[in-house]
């Protein structure tokens, strides 16, 4: 018979590292004393961090792209902490490949370094062609340095669009050098440099036939992960590498990503292989817009139609990544990226009649603009269409958008229209806070230890869209509890029954909320007195910005709150004390709230506008100020008194 | 522990084939695999082309099925509210046997009606278990509601290390391997009709072990018209079956087929069908197992000689075994604990001759080897190698336990006797099938008989398990090969709600301007909430020094030893520094601890006073931290949210008011708060009336009073819950409970100006 060979204590043993000797000059060690005192949360640090790129003229037939680039990264990291592993991550794709991960300790000491790699994948995305090189390097003392380094090739030129400055731990000196050949006439581009102390050095060397670019930055904190953070590209320091044109062996010049025009052609050359195909949407077309009387209502249609028929699943799996699939391809899956649903959006539009184009853009997301002829420029598309000199964007992956409206995600964007072998550049419109008005009223009456009464609440723009959107994803046995949840926040002391919305599938009107409401356990009664808070959803109200936050802070969109409750003043009561009106405002930001007595009833007045969807790190003073008063103003009291 | 390393080796495994490409070789091979997603017939070689062929035969036999229940269209209108209905499920699994290998095939056919677009969503994303390669082991086909048929290309399908929705898990146990894919043309109000097929094939060196568990409720996440289990097994197979909680039975069918499709009168078949079953209920406080209709199922191969020695319940060859005897557990447990040792033994046995030398009371010595188990378990190269999560949460392998301790108390001549029991989360122990089932502890008799069973890093020998706790099971003296069968029932006794119990004493300060609240607060925690509340407040510094002292008195860990200067003091630096670290840990832990329960300003001191780490003390510590939030102006007073001091309580929905099972809380419990508000100087304190709460039934207790005692207010709460387990008929005692918790939090005093 089988026995239990091994117990889970005889492998633990196999596993466990011995006690070592010191193996840290006292000099090492008081350093990394003193680095820890400074980088407090830190783990490791770098004391030299350097990224060289060189550039190769490709001369394997198997790759298509002439340039290629190679990376070689080295860092000096000195541990901060005893017995600690670091690990981290090197993301590459089918486009480039991490080699030679090495790394030395003490006296030249080879260092044993743990690599894995692994599919990467995201929530967001169904299918990617990104895969991680994970990798973990042991610092069993601190004061420990550890010299690392590993090369990274990218066999497009393309695919290597910028160059951070950050990493994870905080780094000394921080180098980032291109060497870059005669040949290759390339163009970095600073951004985010602003309130970072990064040199510039350019060095030729007509010896050696190249240029080395070299920037340096010291004292770099490590980045760190902020919640609601802006994406890296809008706050931190780097660089865009755009190469722009390179001299062949025969001395031709021969052109790269030298002006937006480029970029369009290679985006128009995948277009060109898309191979849509009519025959299976035309009828469906047909049947679409049959009846309809007026352009736009076709339009509409049909817009509406890939909005509720086609589901949204990422795919960035390489090439796919950048060239839409095939409109019948779209349509017969009912599944698609953004691309394939802009693409499937303008062949049913041509097909009805339209010009409709597809069209390259950034999101929100991304500070660059089509000046700069790079693949980073952009990260979706969606499909314009030209009516009577007018241009509409219609982006389908935003269900339950109306004709003519923009999702925050897109407003103000620079976008790259389809126009054949030329291209148009435009912008998305931009809207003010008013898109998204959340307009509500309500009556009060105290009726024992209860606030009792009716709520109306006008949901427009993003606000509506994200209600629709996530009531149409709850299972259909759960919608009521669920909206129930939704409408109170899921606060326990708000009872809400007769709730009754407009049609849920309506995209053109704003959405209308009805509902009765008992809220509890807002009313405090003692003695003569009764202390009343009247706020139920305290926007805000516990949003502090620690100091040590790095980063600004994004929401989803621009708001505007405005609302006004009445509260019926009780027969035998009257008002003693009513908290002071809130006034307060900042470019970015406002409050105003106030409660008034008129006649028997006291009248509480909001109103609260987020401008543009951002709250800067320059104010998060005036906003910790603005909210403390805010708050004092939700959690003071009415104060009503036997008469 | 088992997981995470098969999960460790399939990394290894996965990464040794990724290194062995150069990258010009994995790019070919990106691009191959690309291909062949598109290939049409033409570009296959001949074996591809006939795998291809196998594949849509496959298909055509899986979907050919003539079963009328595939052909149903409509759902019951019942059930018209609901994201998706199964029609009909379908799982057949088969071990069958040819000369040297065992084959264990899967084939799972579902046809779901979705609905609404929650359910197109939950399939469009669609999972499958995968085992090897997918050549015609999967097909999807959508039936659109006019009837029409849309065959899905499952050539895209990807492997996934994503978690898998429920839905998507398979019914056995031990499967980490699942494939995903994109299904196209998906409207409210299809119908997918999907099967997928696993094989493995297992050499007969392999064949002498368990296959896979199966341990399911027959509710799942949709309602479920219909659904069929079916099970072929070869000879030389056992069967380990039965239904529970009003599960239909397993019914014995016809002869099966073997491999080459030939009916063998040795292959029996069992299926199990279940009609009109109602989604699985998501009341909290639940053991499906326990009060859902169930099933639970293991195939196992034992060769005819070695049947006696078999690791597992085995019955009669080509029966169905649904009851295992006391006779049977005593057998096997007998054999499991034969020759299993731990390396800690001899250590224990030398430590209790030296230190109990003139001890004769069983139980003390009991108790004595149990502590010295734990800690020369705690201090051991093994356990300082685990990784720091295992660390935490091991407990001792239960065989190791038992036979290690039972040794230790023979070497004192004192005969300790082997209990087995299962816990209650699977069913009484009467519902005892699978002998994976089983949790092993020891009982010593004395002044008064003790139970003890493995120890986990905080854990104290009388605290039982709470999952054990209620238990009924068996208690034997085990011995390989028995011939008499000494076996006595036992019951594992309850803890009661009072000695599992967790006091604050708050004392409370407001500040001049009443922004924030001083707290100093003394825990004092016993029974079950003790070894929870160890993970944060001891540390290993600490409780490392309170059992040395206690068990090795010549330990001095500061003092020099003889040897290399340099060494010891970087030794005594790394521990100095681990200290600090590790203190700096625990205070950022037990601030986010409280930041569960309250807004924090600060968290300012952490002060152990008993570690707890022996069985006749609670745990006590005391916390010094500052709260906001909870004051604010009313008019020209304020107004103090003084019933959030208690923390957040239950909140119970609408939907939870109702109760459909049995209740199941993981122990009976108390809590106990004794709060003191220091007012400030020329204020009093109205509307306490209000905290005065008096629930006490049966089940569960929230009383608490408010008084103003001087320039004090002085608050007691006391909250029960008087059962670990109890009938659902009581539901409204324990929500009288919650509520009354619940409502005490938000109430709020009003401070006066005198």
């Amino acid at each position: 018979m089988k026995k239990y060979i091994l117990s889970f204590l005889l492998m633990a043993i196999s596993i466990f590292s011995n006690a070592q000797m010191p193996s840290v000059k006292p000099e090492d060690a008081k350093f990394a004393d003193e680095l820890k005192a400074k980088f407090k949360d830190s783990k490791i640090a770098a004391v030299k961090s350097s990224n060289e790129f060189t550039f190769d003229l490709n001369t394997s037939k198997s790759l298509k792209s002439p340039v290629t680039i190679l990376e070689k990264a080295n860092d000096v990291l000195v541990g901060l902490r005893d017995n600690h592993t670091y690990s981290n991550v090197i993301f590459y794709d089918t486009q480039s490949e991490v080699l030679k991960l090495n790394a030395k300790g003490l006296r030249g000491r080879p260092i044993y370094v743990g690599v894995t790699h692994k599919d990467y994948e995201d929530d967001g995305i169904f299918l990617s062609d990104a895969k991680m090189c994970i990798y973990s390097l042991p610092f069993d003392t601190r004061g420990e340095k550890v010299d690392f380094e590993y090369q990274k090739r990218y066999y497009d030129y393309k695919y290597l669009t910028s160059v951070y400055f950050h990493e994870s731990y905080p780094i000394l000196e921080k180098k980032i050098s291109f060497i870059v050949p005669d040949w290759l006439k390339i163009q970095l581009k600073e951004i985010n440099f602003e309130g970072f102390d990064i040199e510039k050095s350019v060095v030729p060397d007509a010896k050696k036939k190249h240029t080395t670019y070299t920037y340096t930055v010291k004292n770099l904190q490590e980045n760190r992960t902020e919640p609601s953070a802006p994406n890296s590209s809008k706050c931190l320091p780097h660089l865009l590498v755009i190469c722009n044109s390179y001299t062949d062996k025969d001395g031709n010049s021969n052109k790269l990503f030298e002006s937006v025009s480029d970029l369009y052609n290679w985006y128009y050359s995948l277009v060109e292989k898309i191979g849509n195909d009519d025959a299976t949407i035309k009828p469906v077309v047909a049947k679409l817009t049959e009846g309809k009387k007026t352009p736009i209502e076709k339009i509409e249609s049909i817009f509406y139609w890939v909005q509720e028929n086609i589901r949204y699943i990422a795919f960035e799996n390489g090439i796919c990544g950048f060239k839409p699939e095939s409109a019948q391809n779209v349509f017969k899956n009912k599944y698609g990226d953004c691309k394939g649903m802009a693409n499937l959006t303008k062949q049913m539009l041509k097909v009805a009649g339209f010009d409709a184009r597809l069209t390259w853009i950034g999101t929100t997301d991304i500070p660059y603009d089509y000046s700069i002829p790079s693949l980073a420029v952009d990260n979706h598309m969606i499909c314009t269409l030209m009516l009577d000199g007018k241009k509409y964007y219609l982006d389908a992956t935003e269900d339950y958008i109306g004709f003519n409206d923009y999702a925050h995600r897109i407003q103000g964007r620079p976008v790259l229209i389809e126009d054949k072998d030329k291209y148009i550049l435009d912008k998305v419109p931009e809207f003010t806070q008013e898109r998204n008005k959340v307009l509500s009223s309500m009556q009060l009456t105290l009726e024992g230890q209860s606030l009792k009464g009716h709520s109306k609440t006008i949901y427009n723009g993003e606000e509506k869209t994200q209600i629709l959107r996530n009531y149409a994803s709850i299972r259909s046995d759960n919608k009521e509890e669920s909206m129930k949840r939704y409408f109170s926040s899921g606060d326990k002391n708000l009872k809400l029954s007769n709730i009754v919305t407009s049609n849920l599938d309506e995209r053109k009107k704003p959405l209308e909320v009805n509902y009765d409401i008992e809220m509890n356990n807002f009313v405090t009664e003692v003695g003569n007195d009764v202390y009343i808070t009247i706020d139920k959803d305290k926007e805000f109200g516990k949003l502090i910005f620690d100091s040590t936050r790095v980063k600004d802070f994004t929401l989803y969109h621009k708001m505007l709150i405005v609302s006004s409750t009445e509260l019926k003043i009780p027969a035998g009561y009257k008002v003693d004390y009513l908290p002071e009106t809130v006034n307060k405002a900042d470019p970015d930001f406002s409050f105003n709230l106030s409660l008034t007595a008129n006649g028997d009833k006291i009248i509480y007045n909001k109103r609260i506008t987020i401008d543009n969807a951002l709250i800067k790190k320059k104010s998060f003073n005036t906003w910790n100020a603005f909210i403390k008063e805010v708050s004092k103003f939700y959690n003071d009291q009415i104060v009503l008194v036997k008469k | 522990m088992h997981k995470s390393l098969s999960l460790l080796a399939l990394l290894l495994i996965a990464n040794f084939s990724f290194a062995q490409l150069t990258p010009s070789e994995r790019r070919a091979q990106k691009l191959k695999e690309e291909q062949q997603n598109q290939k049409s017939d033409e570009d296959l070689s001949p074996s591809e082309r006939r795998e291809r062929k196998k594949g849509e035969i496959a298909k055509e036999v899986v979907f050919g099925d003539d079963d009328p229940q595939f052909k149903v269209m409509e759902v019951p209108a019942k059930w018209g509210k609901e994201s998706a209905v199964v029609i009909y499920q379908k799982l057949s699994y088969s071990y069958l046997r040819d000369n040297n290998t065992v084959h264990v095939d899967e084939l799972v056919r579902r046809r779901i009606k979705l609905l609404d677009k929650a359910a197109i969503a939950d399939f469009s994303e669609f999972y499958y278990t995968s085992h090897g390669n997918d050549g015609g082991r999967i097909g999807i086909k959508i039936i659109k509601e006019n009837g029409s048929v849309v065959n899905v290309n499952t050539n895209a399908a990807v492997e996934t290390d994503k978690d898998v929705p429920d839905f998507y898990r398979s019914y056995y146990l031990n499967n980490d391997k699942y494939k995903k894919l994109a299904i196209p043309d998906l409207q409210a109000g299809d119908i997918i009709d999907y099967y997928f097929k696993t094989q493995r094939e297992l050499s007969n060196a392999m064949l002498e072990d368990a296959y896979d568990p199966f341990l399911f409720t027959l509710s799942q996440t949709y309602p479920i018209m219909l659904q069929r289990f079916e099970f072929t097994v070869d000879r030389g197979f056992f069967i380990n079956f039965n239904s529970f909680n009003g599960a239909p039975a397993l019914k014995e069918g016809e002869a099966g087929t073997d491999l080459k499709g030939r009916k063998r009168a040795m292959i029996k078949t069992y299926e199990l069908v279940d009609k009109d079953r109602e989604k699985i209920s998501k009341d909290i406080w639940n053991y499906p197992l326990v009060t859902s209709p169930s099933v639970k199922f293991q195939v196992v191969y034992e060769s005819p000689n070695n049947v006696k020695n078999a690791n597992y319940f085995i019955g009669e060859m080509g029966v169905a075994k649904n009851t295992i005897t006391p006779e049977e557990i005593q057998s096997l447990v007998g054999r499991q604990l034969s020759g299993v040792y731990s390396t800690q033994g001899p250590e224990i046995i030398a430590y209790i001759k030296k230190n109990l030398k003139n001890e004769t009371d069983p139980v003390k010595i009991a108790k004595e080897a149990y502590y010295y188990y734990r800690y020369s378990f705690l201090t051991s190269y093994g356990y300082s190698g685990l990784n720091s999560n295992l660390k935490e949460t091991f407990t001792l392998k239960g065989s190791y336990f038992v036979s290690t301790l039972i040794e230790v108390l023979k070497s004192k001549k004192i005969e300790a006797q082997a209990i087995v029991v299962m816990p209650r989360s699977l069913g009484p122990l009467s519902n005892l099938l699978l002998s994976n089932e089983l949790e092993y502890g020891v009982r010593v008799a004395g002044s008064k008989d003790i139970i003890m069973f493995p120890f986990g890093k905080h854990s104290n020998y009388d605290i039982i398990n709470s999952e054990l706790e209620g238990t009924e099971g068996y208690a034997f003296t085990p011995v390989r090969n028995p011939r008499v069968f000494n076996y006595e029932k036992v019951k594992i006794p309850v803890s009661t709600y009072q000695q599992n119990n967790y006091t604050s004493n708050f004392e409370l300060s407001l500040g001049e301007n009443m922004e924030s609240i001083s707290v100093k607060r003394k825990n004092t925690i016993t029974g079950h909430f003790k070894q929870n509340a160890s993970y944060s407040a001891l540390l290993t510094h600490d409780w490392e020094k309170e059992e040395r002292k206690k068990f090795d008195p010549k330990y001095k860990e500061d003092e020099p030893e003889r040897g290399n200067k340099v060494r010891l003091a970087e030794e005594k630096r790394k521990r100095d520094a681990d200290k600090e670290e590790t203190s700096k840990q625990q205070k950022d832990r037990l601030k986010a601890e409280l930041e569960e329960e309250y807004d924090v300003q600060s968290f300012d001191k952490f002060e152990l006073v008993e570690s707890g780490r022996f069985d006749d003390k609670p745990l006590v510590y005391t916390e010094e931290f500052k709260l906001k939030n909870m004051i604010n102006k009313a008019g020209r007073n304020y107004i103090f949210e003084i019933g959030k001091i208690i923390g957040k309580q239950f909140e119970l929905s609408e939907k939870d008011m109702k109760r459909s099972n049995d209740i199941f809380i993981p122990y009976a419990k108390s809590l106990t708060n004794e709060i003191t508000v220091n007012l400030p100087a020329g204020y009093t304190a109205e509307g306490l009336q209000d905290l005065n709460f008096n629930i006490d039934n049966p089940s569960a207790t929230f009383i608490s009073s408010a008084k103003v005692e001087g320039s004090k207010i002085v608050i007691k709460t006391q909250k029960n819950y008087k059962k670990a387990t109890d009938k659902k008929e009581n539901w409204p005692n324990m929500v009288a409970m919650l509520e009354a918790a619940y409502k005490f939090t938000q109430k709020k005093v009003i401070l006066k100006k005198i």
